[in-house]
């Protein structure tokens, strides 16, 4: 395995062998190490001291089911603190084929200009990338796969990228080079696009260079642990049959579904837009109910969505994104959902916060609570470029003080995904005190909360969520630096044989001897470097907060506040 | 004994215990006596100790709960996501 180094000011490439401490971490854990040794955590993040840092994680190209997650790590634009942005698709799984352990990104050019990086077996290059200045993802990808065969890997930002907007995404294609997969949160588009790169492609080539210490251990090992991702009830059958849309009539029951910006917790429309209806929608117009994004997952809860001609519109069209255009905008109309989500892939934006941010324009009195053709409208402008397309796709907090309202859902200026804090504490907790600004992957409290996986923690107290929202923080730090998808956490939570063989496979394959509590041990070592470089970077406690209209205002239909104390809080993430 | 009126909301492949045009909704009246336990009975539902199961927006886990007028009684198979 190998770190490459390039840098965008001379471009110049360099390699060098993994330093023996970084040589058991990947993804995350190590994205997060080295922003951590080699960031000055107070650089503008989008100056020439800010690095970013792409890393497949330590099972990525390996036997291990549903491990082709990649990382991206830099700090954000967005939150000024660090970030991990993680994504589906086929790039961690090609770069581990190459032997990379990370590519870091580093300096910038002296004009703006726009540059592909190309990484194959035989090397990296850097070429002038002009002809594709201000084009969107799905344009790009084609024009890349025309240039560089159909099989390659496409990273690539649209034009929100380009413009440097802090809820820039970087697109990764699915396995059919389709741009559904992104680093959505945190700006890291931005950050890419102030190193003057537009795209970067990579062909695998045929070889692939992944290593094992012991092959035969790791793949029995690995058996095992997919025998109990599929015979787990959500991620063996929940996922695949209904994708993660299913969770809207579930969170719509519990009463956790945000609507109205926030202002209740059930949809009158929910149907309309839940993962029942999609599902039907997709079957009768011959789409996909399931997909997988990237090759080797066995959970497959991705999808294709056509529009009503049966031609393809969207794929990889998840809760979040329905949530964010759907309930939160009081938008009631599938298929206008599923065109802003297409949008959103083609710019180049996180639809979490973009979609956060329409809503937000809807408070601030620029266009009505359901409208959809004007929320259309409204994003079509990030593509144009215009000013306020360039308002939407800096996020939800830089439209709130745009329009001059203070009904901003946001934590260190990151949109909160579709969990209403209030009715599932559990996540408020977990949004309030990650290192990455509101976020529900990082610790996924909705598992106990409303699934009834991992045990059962009422979602309406208090009692046991700091706790909750601990451990899964802890525990989705070490999936994150392994590359595995989050989805896996249903069955290791629920099934006391899955996690020795998660450190059976580590042991069979880098030759180490971890037990499970030393593998979770270096689970909160990330998070105790994210914490500290935030620290340094100014990020205090008094961040580590959501917004007070969240502990004023009751939410119906449970009416709950957020009521945890600021001593509750700071007790999460405190080891 | 006096019957009660409740709302059953079946969810995912649940649904088809119904006719498809309810969409999973339906008032139904009960004997007042009945619990979650004889309304999964009586829908049909079969593997109930994997369902999740809420009384308005509620996680109820003993099924030996009996039923109130009004209530609205929302049933899942296992699901996930995120």
């Amino acid at each position: 395995m190998k770190i490459c180094r390039i840098d965008m000011s001379t471009k110049s490439i360099s390699f060098e062998e993994v330093k023996e401490e970084y040589v058991g971490l990947g993804g995350r854990g190590l994205t997060s190490r080295i922003i951590s040794d080699e960031v000055d955590a107070t650089s503008h993040p989008l100056g020439k001291n800010n690095k970013l840092v792409i890393a497949p994680g330590l099972f990525a190209g390996t036997l291990a089911p549903s491990s082709g997650r990649l990382s991206v790590g830099t700090k954000s634009p967005l939150t000024g603190g660090i970030k991990e942005s993680n994504a589906g698709g086929t790039a961690a799984q090609s770069l581990a084929k190459l032997g990379y352990k990370a590519v870091i990104i580093e300096n910038k050019p002296k004009n703006q200009e726009l540059n592909l990086i190309k990484i194959t077996p035989e090397g990296i290059t850097i070429e002038d990338a002009s002809y594709l200045k201000m084009k969107g993802n799905y344009e790009v990808g084609n024009i890349l796969r025309e240039k560089h065969g159909e099989k390659v890997t496409v990273m690539s930002l649209g034009q929100a990228g380009e413009m440097r907007l802090t809820a820039a995404s970087i697109a990764v294609t699915d396995p059919e080079g389709r741009p559904t997969r992104h680093c959505g949160r945190g700006g890291t588009g931005a950050v890419l696009g102030s190193k003057g790169i537009k795209a970067i492609v990579i062909d695998p080539g045929k070889e692939n260079k992944v290593e094992y210490h012991n092959i035969d251990n790791f793949r029995a090992a690995a058996r095992n642990f997919s025998k109990s991702v599929l015979a787990h009830p959500v991620s063996g059958q929940g996922l695949p049959a209904y994708g993660t849309a299913v969770l809207v009539n579930i969170l719509n029951e519990a009463g956790g579904l945000p609507t109205d910006n926030f202002r209740e917790g059930r949809f009158e429309f929910a149907e309309n837009i839940s993962g029942e209806t999609m599902f039907e929608t997709i079957e009768k117009r011959k789409g996909q109910t399931t997909h997988a994004c990237h090759p080797g997952c066995i959970m497959r809860c991705s999808q294709v969505y056509n529009d009503k001609k049966g031609d393809y519109l969207t794929g990889g069209f998840e809760y979040e994104t329905i949530w964010a255009f759907g309930s939160h905008c009081h938008i009631k109309d599938l298929d206008s959902i599923a065109k802003m989500d297409k949008m959103c892939d083609d710019f180049g934006v996180d639809t979490i916060d973009t979609g956060v941010a329409v809503g937000v324009a809807m408070e601030g009195g620029y266009l009505e609570f359901g409208d959809d053709k004007g929320a259309i409208k409204l994003l079509e402008e990030i593509g144009k470029g215009s000013p306020i397309g360039r308002i939407i796709g800096n996020g939800a907090a830089f439209t709130g003080q745009a329009f001059g309202t203070e009904r901003v859902p946001v934590v260190k200026r990151q949109a909160l995904p579709a969990y209403d804090p209030r009715s599932v504490k559990g996540q408020g907790v977990t949004y309030a005190t990650t290192p990455m600004g509101a976020d529900h992957t990082a610790g996924y409290a909705v598992t106990s909360n409303i699934l009834g996986v991992g045990g059962v923690v009422d979602p309406l107290k208090k009692d046991g969520q700091v706790e909750l929202s601990r451990n899964l923080q802890i525990a989705t730090a070490v999936l994150d630096s392994l590359g595995f998808c989050i989805f896996v956490a249903f069955p290791i939570l629920d099934d006391e044989t899955a996690f020795p063989e998660v450190a059976n496979m580590i042991n069979s394959k880098y030759n180490t001897n971890f037990d499970i509590n030393e593998i979770l041990a270096g689970g909160q070592e990330v998070l105790k470097l994210e914490k500290a470089f935030n620290q340094r970077a100014g990020i205090t406690k008094a961040q580590d907060r959501l917004p007070e209209f969240f502990k004023e205002e009751a939410v119906a239909p449970h009416n709950v506040t957020f009521d945890f104390t600021d001593e509750e809080l700071d007790k999460t993430l405190e080891f | 004994m006096r019957n009660i009126q409740i709302e059953v909301r079946l969810f995912a492949y649940l649904r088809e215990l119904l006719p498809s045009e309810s969409r999973g909704v339906k008032k139904i009246e009960i004997k007042n006596c009945l619990t979650i336990d004889d309304l999964m009975d009586e829908v049909g539902i079969l593997e109930k100790e994997i369902m999740i199961v809420m009384i308005n927006g509620i996680r109820r886990l003993d099924y030996n709960e009996s039923l109130k007028d009004g209530d609205r009684v929302a049933i899942f198979p296992p699901v996930g996501g995120g």
